[in-house]
């Protein structure tokens, strides 16, 4: 950056300071702290422009940015509700027009120009996407999951300069970041004065400090934010040194890492999974860079390779799985610096042998909680390593695909990369052993998290591995699949971006996204779309078409590709009609009354929501005395059979029953055995109308709070 | 042999790109009507399956001429995208779904339609365009039926001759395009769309230029301005407007890029803003007026929206909704509702008494029929003509499930003196109503 940019930064940074004192209140609170926050990522947006002449703001840009500035001073004239959601796609959609320009103009600087030093705007661009997302996600998404703990630790770390949590549980210190009370994580060591010390890696807070001593939860997560697009742009440098790959294809990729989740959801979430990513990008440029010379080195690489590959394990434990296997890449590429071999493997393995040691110390466990038989995969059934392997990438709440349909690029693109036996492969199976030890958890989801949590420290390599495949011509097949996953992407990205809590969800077999869409058609559209948390047969399926799709798109070069584009638009919007129409043509085999399709009155979830580890239980729909729940089957015949897999809640020794109706005509009625044990109960065969509700109920207490229930988990139909 | 005569004005097929009918530029409108007609005919909710059903037809009405104007099946596939997204991904919550799709389709109209006309579009292109904005100005007439002939003159013949006076405005040598574009801002924003009068001022300009051309270039760029301008005299719109839009017109045709650009941007945001206010929701009678008012009148900011986004009904076994709020500092109380059984009451009938408590002080103030509230279906014919009070001019408008009109919200104001610092806010069905009666509240706010 330049003079003039830094200080404007500097002269936006205290307008924003400004604003966000004096600017009086209107509308929502997240939106306030947008418009007040707006200077700073709209100098980085000028300083590009200046760069780049030819994308420089058009007046009817700026117009359409000051009527939208307008629109949210105003917003209440509007008389709509949920005007501050639809003001803030407005401003996502205005900022996504301005990125497109300003990325479109980059990419043709790029294809003059691939050197190093031209990339910076290959990280302020992200940046300012990022930081103009930043307040208001920050405001509709407080800090989550582990994200106070990291943040506590930070707290100590700034105020007191230790790691002791003991003062700061006492005296609440997390109520300014919290909405939740903290209290300490199991797995906690504690120190023999009551110190309180956080099971987390101290690496992370300790970066967060001094951001969180400048400017709390929104430093924080400005850091985040600022290492994410670090991460961005050194992966475009990573892509240019990849033999083979083309300026348009690495830009590609770093338009896709940069700009579509899971980056653009985690950038802002105090997670390691963001500079464990970075950490990846510049152990695989070093290497590309030591290729490119020989295995030849320059001073300050041994600190390229070093530090990258220390960071990894000292952010968490596991990422020793990803540290070691690259670590292993790097020493065997240095063959021309023998001092150096020796020096990282000695550096790495006294790194290595010292975590373990204070974990000794600390938790009587060199692995803390998890044990050498938590990594060793051959005592696990295969199916469950494969449903965590799918799941990663397929399952509709929790997988890279379903976050970012345009990331299914990267499957073929992996295969292109193997096949070819491009340098990268070798990276793509230095993740074997991590991916695999992901994928055997019964937590491969990453918990309460957005989706890909885990598999975020892999993303750069996918996107590396899509690089070799955007550097390839695109037949008409190719361009009109893309189409409609960028689509699907942008949709995704700007849900995901406008209402942030969305990107959470419970390990139920559901998605925040379908409970909002499935409850209103009456139909159960979740049988379509692959869980790895609930198996189905769509869960095999989906992903072997998804996959075959894309590999036959990417190889079939089919001549005139003009106007593929609207094709592939036509054909995503076609895919939501044929959705609406399978759900509600297909035979309903199976209801799941947990799902949003199920008119569910009185019931909760079962086993309760903030359970650790729900995976552990069958899960199900509890209906205490008086709660019911119906669904509309789509018929498959004019008999059905019924198999219901229930148990019951007892707390007292009242009578309790279950009524099974179609309609309003009881069709059973069942009492239950043993509490506590799951029973598999077949009823019918029973006449069946189309249209007909099949309901479950069970009666309410005379004048009592109801203490018994019902959990059921499926009830299978079978037509005839 | 074969030179062009260059002093003869050029014509409207001269020189003129033809347009290609092409395939992929209507497979996304194609598509969106497709996808938003399944999602209509699965909805449970009747009154939203009509929405849906309405806006798709609209939004791939409003398309499919675009397709015909612009061929860009890129662009056309991300409005068709987001137009989609718009209709099946927003709740139906008040007017949150046809406000949103309006905005879209008059934005999609202006923007790609700027496109289109950069490079001396064919006709085809012009009538196109008419068609398109004429759609999204007056879209509502889809729902009210076209088997009016009327509705047929509104909704085909007049944006085709407005496409017609448009594209022989733009022959007009060198200028014609910026004239045409122009006039063709200026005339909408009378309407708002097509309208009798705008048409035939479009057409008076376009023969006038016509003859002023050869003579003298400002006179004619006066034509155009002054002439499309005219028409807002014979619609609601307060008169300062039609000075204000003949103002901006000549300066869109000025010398000065940066003037006529902002002039140009100034149009284009009163043709967007007003076909907004004009359309679905909010259908205001002055809707250029409207939006200005709403652009630079006094910021409101609420403090407290205990009633939003659901409807909370008045009846008699149910009279009383008792909200609590935040406490802090009002200077205004809105309601917005509408009545149900109300049609034999007289104007002035008390519906509901409403009270705001604070520490020191409160506020109690009535509602009434026909200043405050009003039948729901009261533009419905039968309706109509039993009214015994007018309704006052509704706030919303929605498509209910049965029958072609449109329901009614209506908004109650109320102001306070002095701040109050609001802790509990009470409403009360008048006992004295017909059992019934009903008052359905959509939104109770409270705000500074």
């Amino acid at each position: 950056m330049t003079r003039r940019d830094l200080l404007q930064l500097l002269a936006a940074v205290a307008a924003a300071a400004a604003l966000d004192r004096w600017l009086p209140p209107f509308g929502e609170p997240a939106l306030r702290a947008t418009v007040a926050f707006a200077p700073v990522p709209l100098a980085l947006f000028a300083a590009l422009g200046r760069r780049l002449p030819a994308a420089r703001a058009r007046g009817a840009e700026i117009f359409t940015g000051l009527l939208l500035l307008a629109a949210a001073l105003r917003g209440e004239a509007l008389g709509l509700p949920f005007a501050a959601p639809l003001l803030a796609v407005a401003g996502a959609l205005w900022l996504g027009h301005r990125t497109l320009r300003l990325a479109l103009a980059l990419r043709r600087r790029l294809a003059r120009d691939r050197r190093p030093r031209q990339l910076a705007p290959f990280v302020l661009l992200p940046l300012a996407v990022y930081l103009a997302a930043l307040p208001w996600v920050t405001a509709l998404r407080p800090p989550d999951g582990d994200e106070p703990y990291y943040l506590l630790l930070a707290h100590s770390l700034a105020e007191d300069f230790d790691i002791d949590l003991a003062d700061e549980y006492r005296d609440e210190v997390w109520r300014a970041f919290s909405r939740h009370e903290l209290e300490p994580q199991p797995g906690d060591p504690v120190g023999p004065g009551g110190e309180v010390f956080s099971r987390h890696e101290p690496l992370l807070p300790l970066l967060l400090a001094p951001f969180y001593a400048a400017g709390g939860v929104v430093g924080a997560r400005a850091l985040l934010a600022a290492l994410a697009a670090l991460a961005a742009g050194r992966l475009l440098a990573a892509a240019l040194a990849q033999p083979g790959v083309t300026a348009r294809g690495a830009f590609r990729a770093w338009a896709l890492f940069a700009f579509a989740p899971p980056l653009l959801v985690m950038c802002h979430q105090i997670w390691v999974e963001v500079p464990a990513a970075l950490a990846v990008v510049l152990v695989i440029e070093a290497r590309a860079r030591l290729r490119a010379t020989r295995g030849r080195t320059r001073p300050g690489d041994w600190l390229r390779l070093a530090l990258p590959l220390a960071a990894l394990p000292l952010l968490k434990l596991r990422l020793l799985l990803v540290a070691a296997p690259l670590a292993l890449l790097v020493v065997t590429g240095l063959r021309r610096s023998r001092r150096l071999q020796v020096a990282l493997v000695i550096g790495f393995l006294a790194l290595v042998a010292t975590l373990l040691t204070v974990n000794q110390l600390a938790y009587g466990n060199p692995l803390k909680m998890h044990s050498v038989e938590e990594l060793a995969p051959s005592q696990l059934p295969i199916e469950r390593i494969l449903r965590g392997g799918v799941g990663l990438l397929f399952d509709h709440a929790f997988g890279l695909v379903a976050a970012a349909p345009l990331w299914l690029l990267a499957v073929p693109a992996a295969l292109l990369v193997l096949r070819r036996r491009e340098p990268l492969s070798l990276e793509l199976a230095a993740f074997a052993p991590y991916l695999l030890a992901v994928a055997s958890r019964r937590e491969w989801y990453g918990g309460w998290s957005p989706p890909f949590r885990y598999g975020l420290v892999f993303l750069p390599v996918l996107a590396l591995s899509i690089a070799h495949l955007a550097s390839r011509p695109r037949g008409a097949l190719h361009r009109a699949l893309a189409a409609a996953l960028v689509g699907a992407t942008a949709l995704l990205g700007l849900a995901a971006l406008t209402v942030p809590g969305w990107t959470y969800t419970l390990a139920d077999g559901g998605s925040q996204l379908m409970s909002a869409l499935g409850g209103r058609f009456d139909a159960d559209l979740l049988r379509f779309l692959p869980s790895a948390v609930r198996p189905s047969a769509a869960t095999w399926i989906v992903p072997l078409a998804a996959v075959g799709l894309a590999l036959v798109a990417t190889r079939v070069r089919a001549a005139r590709p003009r106007r593929a584009a609207a094709w592939g638009v036509a054909a995503l919007l076609a895919g939501w009609a044929l959705l609406l129409i399978g759900a509600h043509r297909l035979p309903t085999r199976a209801i799941e009354l947990e799902d949003p399709w199920v008119a569910r009155q009185g019931t909760l979830v079962y086993p309760e929501r903030w359970i650790i580890d729900r995976t552990r239980f069958r899960g199900g729909a509890l209906l205490p005395e008086g709660a019911s729940a119906s669904a509309r089957p789509v018929p498959g015949g004019r008999e059905v059979t019924l198999t219901l897999e229930w148990t019951v809640i007892r707390n007292d020794d009242t009578p309790i029953a279950l009524e099974v109706l179609a309609g309003e005509a009881r069709l059973a009625h069942l009492a239950p055995r043993t509490p506590g044990d799951w029973q598999r109960t077949t009823l019918g065969p029973y006449d069946w109308t189309a249209g007909t509700r099949l309901a479950f109920r069970t009666a309410a207490p005379e004048g009592a709070p109801p203490k018994n229930g019902f959990v059921i988990d499926r009830v299978e139909l079978d037509w005839r | 042999m074969g030179a062009r005569d260059r002093s003869a004005p050029p014509s409207l097929a001269a020189d003129a790109p033809r347009a290609r009918l092409r395939l992929a530029p209507w497979l996304p409108p194609s598509a969106l009507a497709a996808a938003v007609a399944a999602t209509a005919a699965f909805t449970p909710d009747a009154g939203e399956a009509a929405t849906l059903a309405l806006f798709g037809l609209l939004a791939a009405g409003v398309l499919g001429a675009l397709a015909f104007a612009v061929a860009d099946g890129v662009r056309l596939g991300v409005v068709s995208l987001a137009a989609a997204a718009a209709l099946v991904g927003l709740p139906h919550v008040g007017v949150l779904r046809s406000a949103v799709v309006v905005a879209l389709l008059a934005a999609a109209v202006v923007l790609l339609g700027a496109r289109a006309l950069r490079h001396r579009p064919p006709l085809a292109t012009w009538l196109a365009l008419a068609a398109a904005a004429q759609l999204v100005a007056r879209g509502e007439l889809l729902l009210l039926g076209v088997d009016r002939p009327a509705r047929w003159a509104e909704l085909v013949a007049l944006p085709l001759a407005a496409g017609l006076a448009l594209a022989a405005l733009a022959a007009t040598g060198r200028q014609g395009a910026r004239r045409a574009g122009t006039a063709a801002l200026v005339a909408f924003a009378a309407g708002p769309g097509w309208g009798i009068a705008g048409v035939a001022a479009l057409a008076l300009a376009a023969g006038a230029v016509r003859v002023a051309e050869a003579r003298n270039r400002a006179v004619a760029d006066l034509a155009a301005a002054l002439l499309p301008a005219a028409a807002l005299l014979a619609s609601d719109e307060p008169r300062w407007l039609a000075v204000a839009l003949a103002g901006l017109g000549v300066a869109a045709l000025a010398p000065g890029r940066s003037v006529a650009a902002a002039a140009r941007g100034a149009l284009a945001l009163l043709v967007v803003g007003a076909t907004l206010a004009a359309a679905l929701p909010w259908r205001r009678p002055a809707p250029a007026a409207a939006f200005l008012g709403a652009l630079v009148g006094r910021p409101a900011s609420v403090v407290d929206r205990p009633v939003e986004g659901h409807a909370v009904v008045l009846t008699a076994a149910q009279p009383r909704l008792e909200l609590e709020l935040s406490g802090r500092a009002i200077r205004a109380v809105t309601i917005d509702s509408y009545l149900v059984e109300s049609v034999a009451l007289p104007c002035g009938t008390r519906l509901a008494r409403v009270e705001v408590a604070a520490p020191a002080g409160s506020l109690a103030f009535d509602l009434e029929v026909g200043r405050d509230s009003a039948e729901w279906a009261a533009e419905r014919p039968d309706v109509a003509a039993a009214l015994a009070c007018p309704a006052p001019p509704a706030w919303t408008s929605w498509i209910p499930a049965a029958g072609r009109f449109f329901g009614h919200h209506y908004r109650a104001r109320r102001a306070v003196a002095l701040p109050l610092a609001a802790t509990r806010l009470v409403l009360e069905r008048d006992p004295a109503l017909p059992e019934a009666t009903a008052l359905a509240l959509f939104e109770v706010a409270t705000g500074r």
